[in-house]
């Protein structure tokens, strides 16, 4: 069960989409995104409603659903998509200890 | 307020409390006498001394906020800022339209963001320090309804935030007035709490204060020989207050003049001995609106409902208006039918104390109309008195011991 | 009710601040320069990311407090009655001799007793394990803890005050403006003796991880003393403190008929919200510069008769750059010449108490001809590039004093303090 209330039972599997991205964003953050185009590195996370706040609250959800350890590089993410490779990079590395 | 040339007005009203959702459904609740308290259902409440509770039926914050505000929102900002919103559209004001720090807000709190945090401190003790979310540090404090309400309006203005537990809301409004008095435009004033948590609940039940009957109609009695104490409602009010002469240069139609505030201490959990204070207060309210006790045409009375509480407030209105006038005056308890939303319940009374001027008819204090009176008062029970009040003297007490009073005049013609 | 604008005189003081209990002891840390921090004590810190704080060691019994009260109060409700008792002896005032309806309390704070609260939470709750907590293990006298509302109500009660009583919750504003609505109550006419100030107790496991998942503290946890350092580029946040004080604030006229020694005067106080973001501040300052040119028109001073200002300089990068900005707008090129610095970089940000702590700083500033010293501050930020009176308190006569606060829910308060007998500044 997620921490952020009314996210759904992760399927945690080797990759985070986008789609997941969504569910978990708008559990933390109430804010509701559309996977289509998300990888658009040029849309701010900022602009769609996602503060640093929210942001904060996103990247603790995303560690705790996923074997990943993301650090400030994520906590100051400008985009969807910067955060999308951040955590499929660790997860294709694997080396979370 | 007298001595000055700038009389704050309330040009705008939102309000959400058990009977209802908005200002008019709230009004005519109270008109008809009709009661909002039952059995609690936000939580699971058998097992424990208190059963009932004012509960606001279907407020879903999403039908009135945005889903980024009620993620980082606990429920009493989320029912301060739709009051605001109500009443700012009341209003017909539009806060950019203002010179820039011109608009503020003061709300009193009194239990804040407890629902919040009482569900971070489950996740920090259960699961870890790293389970508690960003928006601990900013939903569950006293001050969250203010910075909201000021970021979603773009207020800038002087912002408070007061904390005398149930006499805040009537403070809030005095406050709110002394800011126009100063020279700013307009303030978002009043205050609504969200108190219904358990452990916030478990919290007061060593005052021995809260009603532990088990019937709606009978557990929050005021001043009758059945009065078992108080029956705790969540809800509040929010009301727009401008300077009359630019409300009125804006086409805005005054709903009621904040004429005096009055403010005096009795002693923490005195409300036995705090008759001296509510007069004291009372009569500071009136000094300030340049009115005498005579010119009191309705009380809304702080009505604990505890046997030696109510009696205090009787004394007070006798120090007040005499012996004889305080037996005529007439005295109403609307919260009787709402219950008492803390901070939220003086904001309430203000809201029902404008429309009673407005409309010309006092409302009741629901379910006292079969039960013995216990003091020698003209209480208003039953049904609304069409008593076309001018002047509504309003009065509050809170758990630390202030005891507050508010002057409301009907706003007429202007000045 | 305007034209009234009785002159307000601050008359007493007390402190209780992380490495200083009393005024004394308080004044004597400012002008060394020490800071307070340390690893925290008051709970396991263990698994938290900041696991430092500024702690105060404080005695109940040694503060005078009786067993009974100090079983009754919580922590911040201890620490501002022993602040207001050392605040009431200093203006020698004797309360029982007023008119109790002409005396008030305006105190202060951000969070009141959620340390408490947390406490009693776990045990009714087994832990958090049970949302609908078992009451029998609540104690009956937590109505006292549930709303900060009853601070001001003890301070009353302890000095048989009558007259406006409040607590004032504006978060980490709360200290400066609780003084500054008191000082209104006694310019307007409403009382002729306040007793003001805030207190918090915060250092708990809730607010301490609260502030944690923000990333707003400082995890400089292998060197505490080194944590709090305001305006330097190695700053990482703040650092979370504990305290209370308490100034009394009197009509001057009030004040002169007892023959009370007048510390100095409050001149101005002015708040205003940035409307922005609860926790995110504006690079421009603007809200902030407003708050102070308010306040100085208020006190009827020009930028450049301010000699000293009190930042709020809590030591994260968003704020030490907003308030910079802030005084530069406010001040104009005075901004440059006027020393700044930050009482935080020695006791810590104690929510909303520290405004109240960082004024009587300013009181004792003012009577000592101190400028209190920026401790920590090694590496300036070029972006902070004021006289933040690096480390080593200064020498020099303060005849009008600043000092501001920020906080979250975008508050920004300033209070102008003067002497009453300053120098008449000659026209430039």
């Amino acid at each position: 069960m997620g921490e952020c209330t009314g996210a759904a039972t992760p399927s945690t599997s080797d990759r985070l989409t986008y789609e997941q991205l969504v569910v978990i964003v708008r559990a933390c953050t109430g804010v509701q995104l559309d996977a289509a185009g998300l990888d658009d590195p040029e849309l701010e996370l900022k602009a769609l409603g996602v503060d640093s706040l929210g942001l904060l609250g996103v990247v603790a959800e995303l560690e705790r659903r996923y074997p990943v350890l993301l650090g400030p590089e994520a906590e100051q993410a400008v985009s969807p998509r910067a955060l999308y490779d951040l955590v499929n990079a660790q997860l294709a590395r694997g080396d979370r200890p | 307020m007298t001595g000055t040339t700038r009389r704050p007005v309330i040009t705008g009203m939102g309000a959400l409390a058990s009977t209802g959702i908005g200002a008019d459904v709230v009004g005519r609740a109270a008109r008809e006498g009709l009661s909002g308290i039952g059995p609690i259902t936000r939580y699971p409440a058998a097992g424990t001394p208190l059963s009932l509770a004012g509960e606001i039926p279907d407020f879903d914050p999403l039908e009135h906020l945005e889903g980024p505000v009620v993620a980082q929102t606990d429920r009493f900002t989320q029912l301060a800022l739709t009051a605001s919103d109500m009443a700012l559209k009341d209003a017909g004001l539009t806060p950019a339209e203002l010179a820039p720090y011109s608009f503020g807000v003061v709300t009193a709190s009194c239990a804040g963001g407890v629902e919040f945090g009482q569900k971070e401190i489950e996740r920090l003790w259960s699961r870890g320090p790293s389970h508690v979310g960003p928006y601990q540090s900013i939903a569950w404090f006293y001050a969250a309804s203010t910075g909201q309400i000021s970021i979603r309006h773009g207020l800038k203005g002087p912002s408070g935030v007061l904390v005398t537990d149930e006499a805040g809301g009537l403070d809030a409004l005095g406050c709110a007035g002394r800011e126009i008095a100063r020279g700013t435009a307009a303030m978002l004033a009043g205050g609504a709490e969200a108190p219904l948590s358990p452990f916030s609940m478990a919290c007061q039940f060593g005052h021995g204060l809260l009603s532990t009957a088990r019937d709606p109609e009978r557990a929050y009695l005021p001043f009758t020989r059945a009065a078992s104490g108080f029956v705790p409602a969540e809800g509040g009010a929010m009301a727009v207050v401008e300077e009359e002469r630019a409300a009125r240069a804006r086409g805005a139609v005054p709903r009621a003049v904040i004429l005096g505030h009055g403010t005096a201490f009795a002693g923490m959990l005195r409300f036995d001995r705090s008759a001296e204070a509510l007069a004291a207060a009372a009569r500071m309210a009136l000094a300030e609106a340049g009115l005498s006790p005579a010119a009191v045409d309705v009380v809304f009375a702080d009505a604990l409902g505890v046997p030696e509480a109510d009696a205090a407030e009787v004394r007070a209105l006798r120090l007040l208006f005499g012996a004889r006038r305080a037996e005529e005056v007439p005295v109403t308890a609307p919260k009787a039918g709402t219950g008492r939303a803390y901070s939220g319940a003086g904001a309430l009374d203000v809201t029902l104390a404008v429309l009673s001027l407005e409309q010309g008819l006092v409302p009741p204090a629901p379910h006292l109309d079969g039960a013995e009176p216990a003091l020698p008062l003209n209480l208003v029970t039953g049904r609304a008195r069409p008593l076309r009040p001018r002047t509504a003297l309003l009065l509050a007490r809170g758990l630390s011991g202030s005891c507050s009073a508010l002057v409301l005049q009907r706003a007429g013609d202007g000045p | 009710m305007r034209s009234a604008a009785r002159p307000v005189a601050v008359t007493g003081t007390g402190v209780v601040a992380p490495g200083a209990t009393g005024r004394a002891a308080f004044r004597e840390l400012l002008a060394a320069g020490r800071t307070a921090t340390r690893a925290i004590t008051l709970f396991d810190a263990s698994g938290f990311r900041s696991r430092i704080a500024a702690e105060c060691d404080f005695d109940p019994q040694a503060a005078g407090l009786s067993a009974r009260e100090a079983g009754r109060m919580d922590r911040y409700v201890q620490f501002a009655v022993a602040a207001v008792r050392e605040a009431v002896a200093d203006a020698g005032l004797d309360t029982a001799a007023g008119d109790p309806w002409r005396t008030g309390v305006s105190m202060g704070s951000a969070v009141g007793g959620t340390t408490r609260l947390e406490a009693d939470y776990v045990v009714a709750s087994d832990r958090g394990r049970d949302w609908v907590v078992d009451h029998r293990y609540v104690s009956p006298f937590l109505y006292r803890v549930f709303s900060p509302g009853p601070l001001a109500g003890e301070v009353a009660e302890l000095l048989g005050a009558r007259g406006v009583v409040h607590t004032v919750s504006t978060g980490c504003t709360s200290g400066l403006d609780a003084i500054g609505y008191a000082f209104q109550c006694i310019r307007e006419g409403r009382a002729d003796v306040m007793v003001a100030g805030a207190a918090d107790s915060p250092i708990s496991p809730i607010t301490v991880s609260c502030f944690d998942a923000i990333r707003a503290t400082s995890a400089r946890n292998d060197a505490p003393e080194s944590a709090s350092r305001p305006f330097d580029r190695e700053r990482d946040g703040f650092v979370l403190g504990e305290g209370a004080a308490a100034l009394v604030l009197e009509d001057l006229e009030h004040a002169r008929r007892r023959g009370a020694e007048v510390h100095c005067l409050i001149g101005g106080f002015a708040t205003r919200s940035n409307a922005y973001h609860m926790t995110g501040l504006t690079r421009e300052g603007l809200e902030m510069a407003e708050a102070v040119e308010q306040a100085l028109a208020q006190a009827r001073r020009r930028p450049e008769e301010v000699d000293y200002v009190n930042a709020h300089g809590s030591g994260t990068q968003q704020n030490d750059r907003h308030e910079t900005a802030a005084f530069k707008r406010s001040l104009g090129a005075h901004a440059r010449r006027v020393p700044v610095s930050s009482v935080k970089s020695m006791v810590g940000h104690s929510l909303g108490a520290i405004g109240a702590i960082e004024l009587a700083a300013c009181v004792l500033a003012m009577d000592e001809g101190m400028v209190p010293p920026t401790a920590n501050l090694e590496h300036p930020d070029p972006e902070c590039d004021l006289d933040y009176v690096p480390m080593t308190a200064r020498s020099q006569r303060l005849d009008t004093v600043l000092s501001v606060g920020s906080g979250f829910g975008g508050f920004q308060s300033a209070v102008v303090l003067d002497r009453p007998d300053r120098k008449v500044l000659q026209p430039s």
